[in-house]
């Protein structure tokens, strides 16, 4: 006799007990696998998303809104000294495509396509590179979203409409206005597919985008760019440093837009296709040597003595050496035709730049320090700047900048005589740090810097020497790398899915443990005598758990497969029935074996420790008990007159109270966590409450003997405690899941006029892909009363829509006082609390940010929102600098129409992004919000319009969590099959337990009716008590939602539910009962 | 354990049950004293305490007051372990129900208190010697379920023989037998009883079978006396 014998013949002779227990395990077994292999599928797709999107790329250089010269591939690629894997230039632009008009699907709009200028270097980066074609002048390659959203096929023709870059921030004073769109008619050569790189996006994000890739030459050509790009893709075999390097040795000033003028004075001047030269670059110009900024302004009047010159060029950083702060040199012209000399003090107005984009006017009164002859400023003359729209036109009057002109002023004919004359020729000219505090303006302050004694040649030397072209944001950044670590800290659906499938594997374990429990006492002689004849109560432990291994091990093997089976249903079921919970992205099936084994771990030890309880609990019993197999002594001494029950409930019922207060008084934005808090602390008050009065019942049955039915009923729902308690447990558990689930379902409403609401109180949400300018007086043909226009970068959506971690949120710019003056996203006078943190000061010129809403902070960015402690963000902005945004508060709602996003103020967005120019996002107010939405897509298309009510877009939100809560409530649904399945089961066994206790009654002159209702009534209440309870904490937890959901109509289907859950379980169990009862003859009584 | 010292040794044991309102007294006092080799039958009524006296010899009951000592330990004093090794080595027992493992064979059920035992290499063959020996050599391995009653009984009588105690607990052991059966099971003990020098205590309400096991000691409200 081995001990391995002794085992196995107990796994052989208990099967009816083990098989239970193997089924218990597979359950588990099956729904922890299912669940990580859910998450392993997740994570694994994107990770091949994140390759599909990025090819062969390794590195990529993304210069934004600004472009270089497409030598600098060739001088980086002759530094790498590869023939092979060369970089690629492209060129990107934010663009809208439309069918051509003669085409059958005239209708269709694309307003966010990502336009792609490319060669053939671009595809050998391809996942799988073919033939390296390209598209030609005037063809179009469209990937199948944008060839599905335009409805057209090879060989049909689309109308591309393109936002024209500016070379200079388009609202920069001195910066060329105008038409900013260009329009091309191409014809679709091929429609590429995922391999075939149709899926090409910088962007860390799932959803495919619709991209259209033309020829890079032809578009450059096109926007009047020609030999530009805005990217540099290096394939995966080059490394960061040796990328680094060569673009450290290849970089010319030329290449990103710097030029050197000499001068044959002796002067030679750097200047920035920009228009304004970046700050890091002044600085290292200041490490050349003697370097002199310059700024150059438009000012509007130049006053003395009641005459004034309209729009005059002054320039800051160019007057006499002897010059003091404050003090202004005028040329001779202005002298003369003001009428002023030395001494005598001017008026000078000008227009300062808002946020807004408006214009504000301010004037200052300087003293005149010096009077300069024209031939003086000979040198200006020569060396002044080219303003697009102004340098090249022959009048005044065709002066087309960045400047609201007065044409009248513009027809004065002694300024236009100058401008003939004198052209750009400054007539006034101010010290450079006292020009800059006038003149200087968030696009920057400096335009020009002057070298004395150096030559082009060593100017230029001196500039690569001493600037790093990382510092204006020239840098290879590692795109493959950032894209899987945003995979690795993407959202995990393993936890998800394991906390969705709780309530399944709780259930599967309470069944499991009850029927293993029941088992052990059946077993009770055996564990007696073995401690009788010497074996200790360890080891009679041991025994049970070694016992119960293998089974356990057979569990999980089977359950693993039954796993994988379970996570392809639930795949099934997120693209068939639940796509928004995945934002639509259709998931592959994957899992690792790694996963495979911690799964089954998982459950093994799940399992191994439910037996091991149940073992350690029915081994504390003494062996006299155990011989004697009577378990109710100990209960009615044991436990100290019922106290942890006692305790638990008065524990529970603090924490009911404290939950109360939190969800009315604390988190009234977002009470539905709290109630659920409540109600699952009252579950358990009451769990514990019920077990506290049954070992009452117990302990008075030693004294108190009236034989009645009822008191008999009871007293068997008291001796077998455990039982009674699991199965009320599992029973209550189950329905305040559903109960609670299907409310919260019931409670994602909201009101869309409320200002407090997600929407705002806005009835229209409205994206443009170009911008609206500040100064429109009627933008989109609306008033700007009737609406809030913000400012837009284009960053990584941070919410439920996608499902990697976010790096870089979407910024909107906002101006927090008209929506404080709109009470806003607050409840009655909290709005101004909450938008003034968008003006706070924080340290290191960090930019305080909000969070769009509550989701995004808590589940997109998991972000702490304090303005001491909040995270922080990394941006490049548009000139290269690097800056940080902290989250320092996030909008009270839990969804909101900012979702994923970060809102800082106007002020600090069109500080760091110049080049973004207008606004592209608009809260409107209207009285019927979809002929409003309709009107403005049908009049916008243009601008990429995309309109839609607030309270669409919001639903689109609340259908992700809706997708959450259904799938949980489906998961939970089979879990309380399981529960019914198991309470039937229980009862069956308890009834073949207790054949022969009934048998006896009949046999004894017991109607048999009598008994049969009694087993029936005992049974009823074994899963009524959980039904009482489950609907009582279920009522806490949810009718407080209900009410402020105002969703009072629901508690009918609500109560269906309820009737159907409980009409299920009483079913199973009387069922059961019945059938168990009906085949019960006397026999059973002569058996024993 | 002191060698010397009494096998077994009961003094002023006083033993409850709880009850309402107040417990349950089955023991009052008890002295019982018994060395080694000795018989001893307890003798009273059912429900007089005689199982419940037996099992604080056998150490499966700790009394309420008193000192119940085997070879001079009292039991008091030992952990579980202890009390483990002397019922698997010190002690036997035989319950009126046979509390066989259903699982296992005639045999297999002998070999188990071997199992902690650091002989259990010659259990097996000590276990067949002892079933042979109980006249149920050819049913070894039968399991419970194929045997008699009577049977079942001599299996857990070789089952409480195969560590050698030095002293044999029997409650009500022909209780669930007839009287044939019963009859041979007493003939049985009474043999193996002379045959080990062994000391044997049996708990019977049956004056015939307690006579075989004289002295005879009445157990009546609580309290125990000898009957000469």
């Amino acid at each position: 006799m081995t001990l391995l014998k002794l085992l196995t013949q107990g796994i052989r002779y208990h099967k009816r007990l083990y098989l239970g227990l193997l089924a218990g395990t597979i359950i588990a077994c099956a729904t922890v696998t299912g669940a990580l292999a859910v998450g392993d599928s997740v994570q694994q797709t994107l990770r091949w998303i994140a390759e599909a999107r990025l090819g062969g790329v390794g590195h990529a250089l993304d210069w934004g809104h600004r472009y270089f010269d497409v030598a600098l591939m060739t001088a980086v690629t002759a530094e790498l000294e590869t023939t092979e894997d060369t970089p690629a230039a492209v060129f990107a632009v934010r663009g809208m495509a439309e069918p051509a008009r003669d085409h059958t699907g005239a209708g269709r709009r694309l307003n966010r396509a990502h336009v792609y200028g490319v060669d053939s270097a671009f595809w050998a980066l391809a996942p799988e590179p073919d033939d390296g074609a390209s598209p030609k002048p005037q063809e179009a390659f469209v990937n199948e979203a944008a060839a599905r959203t335009l409805g057209v096929a090879v060989g049909d023709d689309i109308r591309l409409r393109l936002m024209r870059p500016a070379p200079m921030p388009a609202e920069a004073p001195l910066a060329q206005g105008g038409d900013d769109t260009a329009v091309a008619r191409l014809r679709v050569a091929r429609v590429l597919s995922e391999a075939q790189w149709g899926r090409f996006s910088m962007v860390t994000d799932q959803a495919m985008p619709a991209n259209i890739f033309v020829d890079r030459h032809w578009l450059a050509r096109l926007l009047d760019m020609s030999d530009k790009a805005n990217m540099l893709l290096a394939p995966k075999t080059l490394d960061g440093a040796q990328l680094h390097a060569a673009l450290r040795r290849a970089w010319q000033p030329a290449h990103v837009g710097y030029r050197f003028r000499e001068h044959a004075a002796g002067v030679t001047q750097l200047e920035s296709d920009r228009l304004f030269i970046e700050d890091v670059v002044v600085a290292a110009a200041q490490d050349m040597g003697e370097a002199r900024p310059l700024l150059k302004y438009l000012v509007n009047s130049i006053a003395a003595h009641g005459k004034s010159t309209p729009y005059s060029f002054v320039t800051a950083g160019a007057g006499p050496a002897d010059m003091p702060p404050d003090a202004v040199a005028v040329n001779e012209w202005l002298a003369n035709a003001l009428d002023i000399a030395t001494g005598d003090t001017l008026t000078i107005t000008w227009n300062e730049p808002l946020p807004s984009g408006e214009f504000q006017e301010r004037s200052t009164q300087a003293p005149v320090h010096a009077v300069l002859s024209m031939d003086a400023l000979q040198l200006e003359q020569d060396l002044a700047l080219s303003f697009p729209g102004l340098s090249d036109v022959d009048t005044c009057r065709d002066w087309d900048i960045g400047l609201p002109l007065d044409e009248e002023k513009l027809q004065d004919e002694a300024n236009e005589a100058y401008w003939n004359e004198y052209r750009q020729t400054p007539k006034l000219i101010a010290d450079f740090e006292t020009g800059r505090d006038w003149w200087g303006t968030r696009f920057g302050t400096v335009m020009a810097i002057r070298f004395e004694d150096t030559g082009k040649e060593d100017a230029t030397s001196l500039m690569r020497e001493h600037l790093d072209p990382a510092a204006i944001g020239l840098a290879f950044q590692p795109a493959r790398e950032n894209a899987l670590r945003a995979v690795e800290q993407a959202m995990d659906f393993g936890p998800l899915f394991m906390g969705m499938s709780m309530f399944l594997i709780a259930a599967a374990l309470t069944v499991l443990a009850l029927l293993y429990a029941h088992g052990l006492q059946m077993r009770a002689g055996e564990m007696g005598t073995l401690l009788a004849v010497g074996w200790t109560p360890r080891r009679v432990r041991a025994w049970l758990a070694l016992e119960s291994l293998p089974v356990i091990i057979a569990g999980v093997t089977a359950g693993v497969p039954g796993g994988v089976g379970y996570a392809r249903l639930l795949l099934y079921g997120l693209t068939r029935f639940w796509p928004d919970a995945v934002a639509g992205t259709p998931i592959r099936f994957y899992v690792a074996a790694t996963t495979l084994v911690q799964a089954a771990v998982i459950a093994a030890l799940c399992v191994f420790i439910t037996i091991l309880v149940c073992a350690i609990r029915a081994g504390r019993r003494p062996a006299r008990e155990l011989l004697q197999r009577d378990f109710t002594s100990g209960m009615a001494v044991g436990a100290g007159g019922g106290w942890p029950g006692r305790i638990l409930c008065m524990v529970m019922m603090l924490v009911v109270g404290f939950a109360v207060v939190q969800a009315v008084f604390v988190s009234r934005d977002n009470p539905a966590p709290w109630f659920f808090v409540s109600g699952a602390a009252a579950l358990t008050m009451l769990c514990a409450a019920y077990a506290t009065v049954l070992g009452g019942i117990i302990r008075r049955e030693t004294t108190v003997a009236p034989p009645r039915l009822w008191r008999l009923v009871l007293t068997q729902l008291a001796r077998r405690r455990s039982r009674s308690v699991g199965i009320a447990i599992v029973t209550g558990c189950g329905l305040f899941m559903v109960v609670s689930v299907f409310a919260m379902q019931a409670a994602m409403t909201f009101d869309p006029q409320d200002p407090a609401s997600g929407t705002g109180g806005f009835s229209v949400f409205a994206t443009t892909q170009s911008g609206v300018r500040g100064d429109e007086t009627a933008p989109l043909g609306l008033s700007w009363d009737d609406m809030v226009a913000m400012r837009v970068w284009d960053g990584d959506d941070a919410g439920c829509l996608n499902l990697n971690r976010a790096r870089q949120p979407r910024l909107y710019g906002v101006a927090p006082e008209r929506l404080i003056a709109r009470n806003a996203f607050a409840r009655e006078n909290e709005a101004a609390s909450l938008w003034e943190l968008l003006s706070l000061s924080l340290d290191d010129d960090v930019i305080p940010a909000l969070v769009g809403d509550t989701d995004t902070a808590l589940w997109g960015l998991q972000a702490t929102t304090d303005p001491e402690r909040g995270d922080q963000f990394e941006y490049i902005g548009d000139t290269g600098e690097v800056f940080q945004v902290r989250t320092v508060g996030r909008l009270p709602m839990r969804l909101s129409v900012f979702q994923g996003a970060l809102l800082i103020s106007e002020a600090h967005f069109t500080r760091m992004f110049p080049y973004e120019a207008g606004y592209r996002a608009f809260l409107v107010d209207a009285a019927t919000p979809d002929e409003t939405a309709a009107q403005l897509n049908e009049e916008h298309g243009r601008r990429g319009m995309e309109a839609t009510t607030s309270e669409a877009r919001l639903r689109a939100f609340y259908a992700v969590e809706r997708a959450y809560l259904t799938l949980f409530l489906v998961l939970g649904g089979i879990g309380m099959m399981l529960g019914a399945g198991g309470a039937a089961v229980i009862v069956l066994r308890n009834m073949a337990e207790r054949r022969a206790e009934c048998a006896l009654l009949i046999a004894l002159g017991y109607p048999p009716h009598v008994v049969r209702r009694m087993a029936l009534a005992e049974n009823a209440l074994l899963v009524v008590a959980g039904i009482l309870f489950g609907i009582g904490a279920a009522a806490l937890a949810v009718i407080p939602l209900m009410l402020q959901a105002h969703a009072a109509a629901n508690l009918t289907a609500l109560a269906i539910i309820c009737c159907a859950v409980i009409a299920a379980y009483l079913a199973t169990v009387l069922i059961a009962t019945r059938l168990y009862l009906n085949t019960m003859p006397l026999a059973a009584l002569r058996t024993e | 354990m002191n060698d010397k010292a009494p096998l077994l040794q009961l003094s002023g044991v006083v033993k409850e049950y709880p009850a309402s309102p107040q417990p349950l007294r089955v023991l009052r006092g008890i002295d019982f004293t018994l060395n080694a080799g000795e018989c001893a039958a307890i003798w009273g009524p059912s429900g007089c305490g005689k199982s419940t006296l037996l099992n604080v010899m056998g150490t499966l009951d700790a009394p309420e007051a008193g000192t119940a000592r085997i070879r001079g330990t009292d039991t008091s004093d030992m952990d579980t372990a202890e009390l483990a090794r002397v019922r698997n080595q010190e002690l036997g027992f035989v319950f009126q129900l046979h509390h066989l493992l259903p699982q296992c064979t005639a045999i297999e059920n002998v070999v188990i208190p071997a199992m902690v035992h650091e002989k259990r290499d010659t259990a097996q063959e000590r276990a067949l010697a002892l079933l042979e020996r109980v006249g149920l050599g050819e049913r070894a391995h039968h399991r419970p379920g194929a045997l008699s009653g009577g049977e079942r009984q001599r299996v857990a009588v070789a089952r409480a023989l195969i560590n050698e105690p030095a002293v044999l607990l029997a409650d009500e052991p022909t209780g669930a037998l007839n009287e044939e059966a019963a009859t041979e099971l007493a003939d049985l003990l009474a043999e193996v009883q002379r045959e080990r020098a062994m000391a044997i205590v049996i708990v019977t309400h049956a004056r015939e079978l307690a006579e075989r096991f004289a002295p005879i000691y009445a157990l009546h409200g609580g309290r125990l006396e000898r009957q000469d």
